[in-house]
């Protein structure tokens, strides 16, 4: 059978290496090409985070040789300029989260897990898939141009990551050419930065939409919803987020390259603005329209960027506790409930923005209100790990240090949510501390423990696990070292986005904190390259993985490592839930989803 | 094969049974259960048989151009002060209700397919309505960003 | 994979819906959010719009800025408002002036002062109608196997999208030929816009005058008297025109004599046109998207290869067609009703 089955494979899918490569339409390829694209941009992510330490660290120094290689002048004491600075930190979070977080989890992860999971063959629509991918390009190219002085004169978008309007909104009167009056960066780089912007989001748009038609509608026999493992259900929850929250998103990005190129003044003030010379567009339009616009995505997009880490965290930690996930469906509610609450809380961004201020209250109730499900969430995975037998493999390791820092990321986000507080640390070290917390130190994580979890599965081979321990314990400690001094100083009153943190007494005050945190983070960085080189060395030469390697009840490992084109050689048939780990009365640990189990009581619902 | 897959597809019914129960209590979502042969088959084929008739076809395109004529004629009561611009607002809005939903219930065919999309367009239809009310209050900060002095009325 | 196609037909586990139905749906979806953000846009915008122009001449008095000559003729206006232009043999009627200040004190422009024609957005809704009537019917035959009839009311919906597309250049050619565009529109005449204002109708009187004969003789002896108030004042010792009373002289020109080539003053005009384009452009790329598709439909009718089998296809593109209608269904009364 099986025999017939692969000679079959074989006819049908003689394809050229640029068909199984390049321009694939498996599922598998296209995910770990968005796993390959997203670890390069994690690079150049990162570096631009180093810049940004450079300058903070020490504001007033003369940085030499560097200074040399990236043309900084020397009559400024080869230090970058304020606009740079800008530029720095403004792409840091854009490449972050646009090219790294989200391609990353839903992208690399999504598109391979998916189908695996639920044991369908592939996507509904191949060709959408790819092109999903292809659309990403276009993006990535415009993004990475806008670095060059020769497209954007002024440097490439320096408006924040938020691009909010004024600053970014500015445009020329009639005829007067594409520059801002505002600042040099907020012309042509902020012009490219959404149009790459609009090709990432369509490139979302058809990933969400098959995504969603896949889990509805391709899964095994037996598959019903609720046995579903958690890694599928975050990614089908945050598709859903995607479909419903970035059009409009790409409604505000095409909104404001209009104000940039042809004069329209959605998101300009009615009275006029004047530069010098310059006098902003005839009209009237509201800034405080974009920040709706924007965060009605984006934040819906934080949760984008941490459910499906909570997922993969899941699956993790049960696996590798070897013991069923503590309450399987409160986790499915769990999910449900951030993602609901998550489309009615997008105000908490604009406490300070001058909205109207009725409705702030409703929407800090509605943010202290999600701290429930992600509860729910920390304490189910605390009680998955309660008296389980803990194997602490690197994947593991990654995923519990996951729910340590979601707590400290978490609870900071507590501060932000009441609007008394945010008044005060809003626009300071603390905000960002946050967000680091719990974009870089959870999902990032979450993300490792993916990436070891699944690469025996994606090439065949175990990383090696020494080298795995020791970056993650050097990730975690000097990420700790980074980005946990940034609530002192920020509660300290230290601002964010500022070029020169030495600017006032009580900031100075803290300068020595920003030198620790400076170092940390070269560190932090340095740390990384462990991972680069195991990830390379194990691709080539780590141990053969087998199929089964983590001893894993779901259904992407009853098939061989790498899965052939297809995934799977007999269609599967699912019995259970995908977390029967120690099944009284089993001689295994562990009872793969497509075994029948008879006379054994198997979990509560499965 | 065949057989082994039948048994197999035997055995599977009985956690279902188990399931069913809990999962009619608990889903959002309603597509748990497998789908049974004949619904499968008689989904794929209503295209083919059950669609409505021309003639149903035909009383909805009367009843849009009628209802694009009443909008036009609210809109001119209005300009002849017969009506106030409020009501004739609400008119003009309350026929394009109308309209997008014969549209969408009859010519998009959502008169069979309401059970199976409505997951989908009712959270849509909800979040419009909430973006929108959102953004109203935002409507007052119009009026107050502009100072006086910084209007010129031509 | 043979068997497990059909194992998996037997068990099918999600909605007895199609694939590409379903994603068809989700992609609507995501257009619904898309659409109701640009809506949204547009109603925040127009209702955001300051308070109306009286209201503001009531409180203009108070603004303590110190430009005396400035609120002097704001008091003017106000005075114009109330009485009527006495500075000026009353060439305007109280009737006239009346009806100015009610448009100028609307917070958005009508779409009589935006060249919008009411009936032709009618028009255009109600060719869309047929166009979806056509495309339903498209469908119908379709299931029934008749490729004929299929393809006849195909080319019906190509052409009747092609006519909304028509009726939408000339609607767009009207507004370029008014440079009612963002940005070029005068909506506010302080700082730099006032002396443009001033030079550009100084520019459009001359024109006028030197070919007086395209014009009927009333217009262009108003026009004169128009050219020369504003060149001649300050020979009599009287301040020059403001620019705004200027724009509500060309404002009541206008409205005596419509056809004249004068760049009126539109209160909130670019915005209104930043927000039209907006709208009907995006719908109107949706409408180019479907006749794509359409053509697409059609060449495989021409090429034998549309068949039974593509009742799908035809299916899938109705919806999005149904789709695009109802997006003008809202469109046409938010832009040239209400």
């Amino acid at each position: 059978m099986s025999v017939h089955e692969t000679k079959v494979h074989e006819e049908h899918h003689e394809l050229s290496f640029i068909q199984k490569y390049i321009f694939s339409q498996d599922h598998k390829i296209i995910g770990i090409q968005f796993l390959f694209s997203g670890l390069i941009f994690l690079v150049l992510g990162g570096v631009l985070a180093l810049l940004v330490r450079l300058q903070l660290g020490w504001p007033h120094a003369d940085q030499g040789w560097l200074g040399q290689i990236l043309d900084w002048s020397p009559a400024a004491g080869q230090r970058m300029s304020p606009e740079q600075y800008n530029t720095f930190f403004t792409m840091h979070a854009t490449v972050m989260i646009f090219f790294v977080i989200i391609p990353l989890l839903t992208g690399a992860f999504g598109n391979f897990t998916i189908p695996l999971m639920i044991g369908a063959p592939d996507m509904a629509f191949p060709k959408l898939n790819m092109m999903s991918y292809w659309f990403m390009w276009p993006g990535f190219i415009i993004m990475l141009l806008s670095f060059s002085l020769g497209v954007a004169p002024g440097g490439a978008a320096g408006a924040g990551w938020t691009s909010y309007p004024t600053l970014a909104s500015i445009g020329m009167p009639v005829g007067g050419g594409a520059e801002s009056p505002a600042a040099p960066n907020s012309g042509w780089g902020q012009i490219l930065w959404l149009l790459s912007l609009i090709f990432v989001g369509v490139s979302s748009m058809m990933g969400s939409v098959n995504y969603i038609t896949t889990i509805i509608n391709m899964r095994a026999p037996g598959m019903t919803l609720f046995r579903m493992p958690l890694t599928v259900w975050g990614m089908f929850i945050t598709a859903i987020l995607q479909a419903f929250a970035l059009p409009v998103l790409t409604v505000a990005l095409v909104l404001q390259t209009l104000d940039k190129t042809i004069s329209t003044t959605f998101f300009l003030p009615p009275g006029v603005l004047e530069f010098g010379n310059w006098t902003t567009n005839p009209g009237g339009g509201q800034p405080i329209l974009w920040q709706h616009l924007f965060w009605f995505y984006s934040h819906p997009a934080v949760y984008i960027m941490i459910l499906p880490a909570m997922g993969i965290v899941s699956d993790v930690i049960s696996t590798f506790s070897r013991k069923p996930l503590f309450g399987y469906r409160p986790m499915v509610y769990a999910i449900c409930g951030i993602a609901g609450l998550g489309f009615i809380v997008w105000g908490h961004h604009m406490f300070q923005s001058g909205m109207d201020p009725r409705l702030g209250t409703g929407f800090m109730i509605a943010t202290i209100m999600i701290a429930l499900p992600s509860a729910v969430k920390t304490f189910n995975w605390l009680g998955t790990t309660w008296r389980g037998n803990l194997h602490l493999t690197t994947a593991m390791l990654n995923a519990l240090g996951f729910v340590a820092l979601f707590v400290i990321g978490g609870l900071s986000g507590l501060f932000m949510a009441a609007t008394p507080v945010d008044v005060f640390i809003h626009d300071t070290y603390f905000i960002v501390a946050h967000i680091h917390y719990v974009l870089f130190m959870s999902s990032l994580f979450g993300i490792f423990a993916g990436i070891y979890y699944w690469f025996p599965k994606m090439f065949g081979r175990l990383m090696n696990e020494t080298a795995g321990k020791v970056h993650f314990f050097l990730t975690f400690i000097f990420g700790n070292m980074t980005f946990y001094p940034m609530h002192l100083v920020g509660a300290a009153g230290l601002r964010r986005r500022i070029f020169d943190p030495t600017m006032t007494g009580f900031e100075s005050n803290v300068q020595f904190l920003n030198q620790f945190m400076s170092v940390s983070a070269f560190l932090l960085g340095a740390a990384q390259l462990i991972f680069a080189v195991n990830f390379f060395y194990s691709l080539f030469w780590g141990k053969e993985a087998g199929r089964n390697p983590w001893r894993s009840n779901t259904l992407e490992w009853t098939t061989p490592s790498p899965p052939p084109h297809g995934n799977f050689e007999v269609t599967p048939v699912v019995y259970h839930g995908p977390y029967e780990y120690s099944v009284p009365g089993m001689e295994d640990d562990h009872v793969m989803q497509t075994r029948k189990l008879e006379g054994v009581p198997v979990g509560a619902g499965h | 094969m065949s057989e082994e897959k039948r048994e197999e597809s035997q055995e599977e019914t009985k956690p279902q049974e188990e399931e069913k129960a809990e999962a009619e209590a608990h889903t959002e979502h309603g597509d748990e259960k497998p789908v049974e042969d004949k619904e499968a088959h008689a989904s794929s084929s209503h295209a083919e048989g059950h669609g409505p008739a021309v003639g149903v076809y035909t009383a909805i395109f009367a009843a849009l151009s009628v209802f694009t004529l009443l909008s036009f004629a609210f809109n001119g009561a209005m300009q002849s002060g017969m009506i106030s611009a409020m009501t004739s607002f609400a008119l003009i809005m309350g026929v394009a209700v109308i309209k997008a939903c014969l549209v969408a219930i009859v010519f998009m065919h959502l008169m069979f397919d309401w059970k199976r999309v409505y997951f989908m367009i009712i959270p849509a239809i909800v979040l419009g309505l909430l973006i929108l009310i959102v953004l109203l209050p935002d409507i007052v900060l119009g009026w107050k960003s502009v100072a006086a002095h910084e209007l010129t009325p031509p | 994979m043979a068997h497990a196609v059909q194992e998996e037909k037997r068990l099918h586990m999600g909605l007895p819906i199609p694939n590409g139905k379903l994603a068809m749906w989700l992609f609507l979806v995501t257009e619904i959010m898309f659409f109701t953000a640009l809506i949204g846009t547009y109603i925040v915008l127009r209702n955001g719009q300051p308070i109306p122009v009286h209201d503001l001449v009531a409180g203009m008095d108070q603004d303590g800025n110190g430009e005396i000559a400035r609120s002097e003729a704001r008091g003017e206006i106000a005075d114009l408002f109330e009485h009527g232009d006495q500075d000026n043999n009353g060439s305007l009627s109280e009737h006239e002036v009346g009806q100015i200040a009610s448009v100028l004190s609307l917070p958005w422009p009508s779409p009589h002062q935006v060249h919008l024609i009411e009936w032709i957005g009618a028009l255009n809704t109600f060719v869309l109608i047929c166009s979806s009537f056509s495309v339903v019917l498209a469908h119908h035959a379709i299931t029934h196997g008749d490729v004929k009839k299929t393809t006849i009311y195909i080319t019906i919906t190509l052409a009747l999208g092609a006519v909304f597309l028509v009726v939408k250049a000339f609607e767009y050619n009207s507004k370029f030929s008014h440079h009612i565009l963002p940005g070029y529109v005068f909506d506010r005449l302080d700082g730099s816009r006032g002396a443009q204002y001033l030079a550009k109708v100084q520019a459009e009187l001359t024109e006028i005058k030197e070919h007086a004969d395209h014009v009927s003789a009333e217009a262009a002896a108003d026009c004169d008297k128009l050219l020369r108030e504003l060149t001649a004042r300050e020979k009599e010792g009287l301040r020059s025109l403001t620019p705004e009373e200027l724009g509500l002289r060309v404002n009541a020109l206008l409205e005596k004599h419509p056809d004249l080539h004068l760049t009126p003053v539109i209160p909130w005009g670019n915005m209104w046109a930043s927000c039209y384009f907006a709208m009907t452009g995006f719908h109107a790329l949706h409408v180019l998207g479907g006749l794509v598709v359409f053509a697409i439909i059609l060449l495989m009718a021409f090429f034998g290869t549309l068949g039974a089998q593509h009742a799908g296809l035809i299916e899938l593109t109705g919806l999005y067609w149904h789709f695009v209608d109802i997006v003008w269904i809202f469109l046409f009364p938010l832009l040239y009703l209400v």
